[in-house]
């Protein structure tokens, strides 16, 4: 663990983010899934943020230059968020019941994980979408 | 845990967070809480509660309820 914890302080010194180095690195499969639940959060923060926003007019295509929402993009973050979230809750329900040495764990865990990758990946698509 | 799926997924947060941060205040608020509340979990060797748990579920579905469903009107 203590060379995962180099490898992710050498990503943050690339990354340049202050509060970077102080990142725990989760030290059981609960911590773990309470970080995936943080991320899921912070994202879904942006996600309300960005659905909140007046809808664009109907004539704005591509990156909108007004601060407002696309409801086809709004619709697509929303679906992505709901599947990041019931695989996290999944995943939550089997490490607290079955622990994280268990297969079914195991491939909870690996199933939030993609899930919120997706999600993120959507989400910080949202900046281009309304600059 | 596996060791590669932490990193895996570690990476893949951090590489977000900058966004995330930069699209929504309250996303930087919520990273900050989460690394917080993991320092305490960590420095007290333990792992959350039934109902830390639960207070984080029920934050989280506050926090979706929020969002605006794409085919109703925006009132703010």
């Amino acid at each position: 663990m203590t060379k995962l914890k180099s490898k992710i302080f050498a990503l943050c010194l690339i990354v340049a983010l202050p509060a970077c180095n102080q990142i725990p690195v989760p030290e059981s499969p609960a911590q773990a899934v309470y970080q995936l639940q943080g991320t899921y959060a912070a994202a879904l923060s942006a996600e309300v943020t960005y659905s909140r926003l007046p809808k664009c007019p109907a004539e704005i295509e591509g990156p909108s230059v007004l601060r407002c929402s696309k409801p086809d993009v709004v619709r697509k973050v929303r679906t992505a968020s709901d599947i990041a979230w019931d695989s996290i809750k999944a995943a939550q329900t089997a490490v607290r019941t079955y622990g994280f040495g268990s297969d079914i764990s195991t491939t909870a865990y690996a199933s939030a994980v993609s899930a919120l990758k997706a999600y993120t990946d959507i989400t910080t698509t949202l900046e281009a979408s309304h600059e | 845990m596996n060791s590669k799926t932490a990193l895996a997924f570690a990476i893949a947060a951090l590489e977000s967070l900058p966004t995330l941060i930069k699209l929504s205040v309250e996303a930087a608020k919520w990273i900050n809480d989460t690394i917080s509340t993991l320092r305490v979990f960590q420095a007290e060797g333990r792992d959350p509660t039934d109902a830390e748990w639960e207070a984080f579920n029920e934050r989280i579905e506050e926090l979706r309820a929020q969002r605006v469903d794409p085919d109703e009107d925006v009132d703010s």
